[in-house]
């Protein structure tokens, strides 16, 4: 198996970002203690959401505008159902994504006339890739960290920002507190249902950016169905770090290298493409487990520790 | 409050009669159809596609029936969707209303063949499969898609300047199998003919959809290109084709489109310039074939219990021969391409076929032998 390294960090961290960008909004949600499922369906709809404004509007600005503003309003439907309408969230996230996935065939063929992909009808924009001035002339690094998408730094910006939020500001205490008990958060004047609303709006977002990238940056269109399931992992991803902003993403790029190197081996080995498809996710399961039997063993040994004293 | 709920009752009932009504309606028609079979009653005829504008199969299918809605047929085409524990009401529910000869691709034939058996008065054509045990009242058609991309991956190798191609397919079945079997037979001729060593990279997108995951795709041809150098891709994967030619218009290859001329469609498109690596199109005309099967069934030819094979002499498969492909593709290359063109219709050239081979390792290893 032939395999050039550099290339195959490069894909590594492409295919991490829009599962990055879909763990930050869970785990906002998440530190609000709210398990936001929905996350599938709000990145399909933004992904619709930036082609349609990018082609409207005739730049790649109104298409990453548009794209972030479906990403919010979708959030904020979502918060508005469960925080107003006091709906069962999960009920509601998993009505949510099967509207998504009939939802923007429909509103595309209303535009488009067409039920599969807006590639033929729709002005494709791109989000540029970057080249790093310095570390770009660096041999191997430079091919590994340079020349990746806007929204891909983005996302690697916002895993710090992310963190500064939750941890470092006011705000970032009133969500957690809200998350850690409302009722206590109630009784000392935060607002639930506002905290709880700015958590939706912070999750929209950065699932509006996931979908951005995925019909602007991966590919140049729309096409039905386009996120697999990818919401899925990044909600998982958060869940593994126990909702971590770094773990979350490290989760994300060790899927990321495991879907890359499946895409190598279904072109370079004999093994079966479904077997392949398996390895991402089988990975992630065995990455649940042991990172879970290490957390055990690590409170077993604090327990130990007390009784010994 | 009372009242109301009055009306409501009243409403329910009135509506539960007009179903009954309809009901009744539905089911005089049936027989009426069926008396009428002696002397052929008219043809009412319905196909089936999960949906229409996938730019390929599905549309390709669509043309044909618009032909004949055009020629004055009762035709009605049902966007039926994914679900296919759906699949045999629907159809079923298409035979109560009265049509009597159902039209739909392999995904459709355990459903139908189902129904064959409940409904010996209705007709069923099934085309792009190949299967025993074809009941009366069934045809089946399966195209040679060994056959035209034979032409393009002979076309493939002469073009290929690094001696590496591909052909990426959305998921492993027989019919694509099929594909892959011409385009390597189309290959090795070629590297016999001209003592080259070409070789071929196969992958398959699959995954929840394969044949609309256009970003895998993208990935999987973007990944031959750096890691095989790889300079000529053959898709064969519906939706998914997009992501093929978007990683070729990045990289500067060739790509190579499949079922319609997707050149032409491209080009059309908002985005023509993606249109600029599409070198031509493997065709397969499964909306003419379909007229065709018609028009056979109208004049009485038995079409039934058996496969037809419409291949290159049919004109059910071939290649686009349009303006950029001849101003990209050296003139030998076209002229030797049309020689085998001619000497398969001819029967001089015979293409290896998926279904020729004993078992899956034969196919495996037919394969390995330009990897």
């Amino acid at each position: 198996m032939t395999i050039d390294i550099a290339a195959f960090l490069f894909d590594t961290i492409k295919m991490a970002t829009p599962l990055i960008f879909a763990a930050l909004a869970a785990l906002i949600n998440r530190h609000a203690g709210m398990f936001n499922m929905g996350i599938e369906g709000m990145i399909l709809c933004a992904a619709l959401g930036a082609v349609t404004f990018a082609h409207y509007g005739g730049s790649m600005i109104t298409g990453l505008l548009g794209g972030i503003a479906v990403g919010i309003l979708t959030g904020l439907f979502i918060g508005f159902s469960h925080l107003t309408g006091k709906t069962d969230l999960y009920l509601t996230t998993i009505a949510f994504n099967l509207m998504a996935t009939g939802g923007t065939v429909f509103v595309m063929y209303l535009m488009t006339g067409d039920k599969s992909t807006t590639g033929a009808a729709f002005r494709s924009y791109l989000v540029p890739n970057i080249d790093i001035p310095l570390i770009k002339d660096i041999p191997f690094l430079g091919k590994v960290l340079s020349g990746h998408s806007l929204l891909t730094y983005l996302a690697f910006v916002s895993i710090f920002l992310v963190w500064f939020l939750l941890y470092k500001t006011r705000i970032g205490l009133r969500i957690r507190s809200v998350g850690e008990n409302p009722m206590a958060a109630e009784s000392v004047g935060i607002s639930v249902t506002k905290v709880g609303y700015i958590a939706f709006l912070l999750c929209g977002l950065f699932s509006g950016l996931a979908g951005t990238f995925l019909s602007m940056s991966w590919v140049s269109f729309f096409m039905k169905g386009m996120t697999s399931g990818r919401g899925y992992i990044g909600l998982s991803a958060q869940n593994m770090a126990n909702g971590s902003p770094l773990g979350s993403a490290l989760v994300s790029l060790l899927f990321g290298a495991t879907t890359s190197l499946a895409t190598t081996m279904k072109s370079q080995t004999k093994f079966p493409t479904e077997f392949l498809d398996m390895i991402p996710y089988l990975a992630t399961i065995l990455a649940i487990i042991l990172t879970n039997i290490y957390k055990i063993n690590k409170k077993r040994r604090i327990e130990k520790g007390k009784a010994a004293e | 409050m009372k009242k109301l709920l009055t009306v409501l009752a009243a409403l329910l009932l009135c509506f539960s009669l007009v179903g009954c009504n309809k009901n009744n309606g539905g089911g005089e028609t049936t027989p009426e159809g069926g008396e009428g079979g002696g002397e052929a009653a008219p043809l009412k005829i319905a196909y089936f596609v999960s949906h229409l504008g996938d730019k390929s199969f599905a549309d390709s299918g669509e043309r044909g029936m618009e032909q004949l809605r055009g020629e004055g047929y009762e035709q009605k085409t049902f966007e039926i969707g994914d679900d296919s524990s759906k699949y045999k009401d629907q159809i079923n529910d298409a035979i109560d209303a009265g049509y009597n000869l159902i039209i739909g691709s392999s995904s459709y034939r355990d459903y139908c063949l189902e129904l064959a058996a409940e409904y010996p008065d209705v007709k069923f054509i099934i085309f792009d499969d190949s299967f025993d045990n074809i009941p009366d009242n069934m045809a089946a058609i399966l195209y040679s898609q060994n056959e035209g991309s034979y032409l393009v991956g002979y076309m493939a190798a002469g073009l290929s300047k690094t001696g590496q191609v591909a052909v990426n397919v959305g998921q492993d079945n027989p019919v694509i199998a099929d594909f892959v079997t011409g385009y390597v037979n189309g290959v090795k001729d070629y590297n016999a003919q001209f003592g080259t060593d070409v070789k071929v990279v196969k992958a398959a997108v699959g995954g929840d959809h394969p044949w609309g995951d256009p970003a895998t795709m993208k990935q999987l041809c973007l990944d031959q290109q750096r890691n095989l150098n790889a300079d000529v891709f053959y898709q064969v994967a519906g939706g998914s084709g997009m992501g093929l030619f978007e990683a070729c218009y990045e990289t500067g290859t060739w790509a190579i489109g499949v079922d319609s001329d997707q050149y032409t469609t491209v080009k059309d498109g908002q985005n023509p310039e993606f249109a600029d690596v599409i070198i031509t199109s493997m065709l397969k005309e499964v909306g003419n074939s379909l007229v065709a099967m018609v028009h056979k069934i109208e004049a009485g030819e038995d079409v039934w219990k058996k496969v037809s094979v419409l291949g290159l002499k049919d004109d059910s498969v071939g290649y686009v021969d349009n303006d950029f492909f001849k101003a990209n593709v050296p003139q030998e290359l076209r002229d030797a391409m049309a020689q085998a063109n001619a000497d398969i219709k001819a029967g001089k050239l015979t293409v290896k076929s998926y279904y020729d081979f004993a078992s899956e390792a034969e196919y495996d290893e037919y394969l390995a032998s330009v990897q």
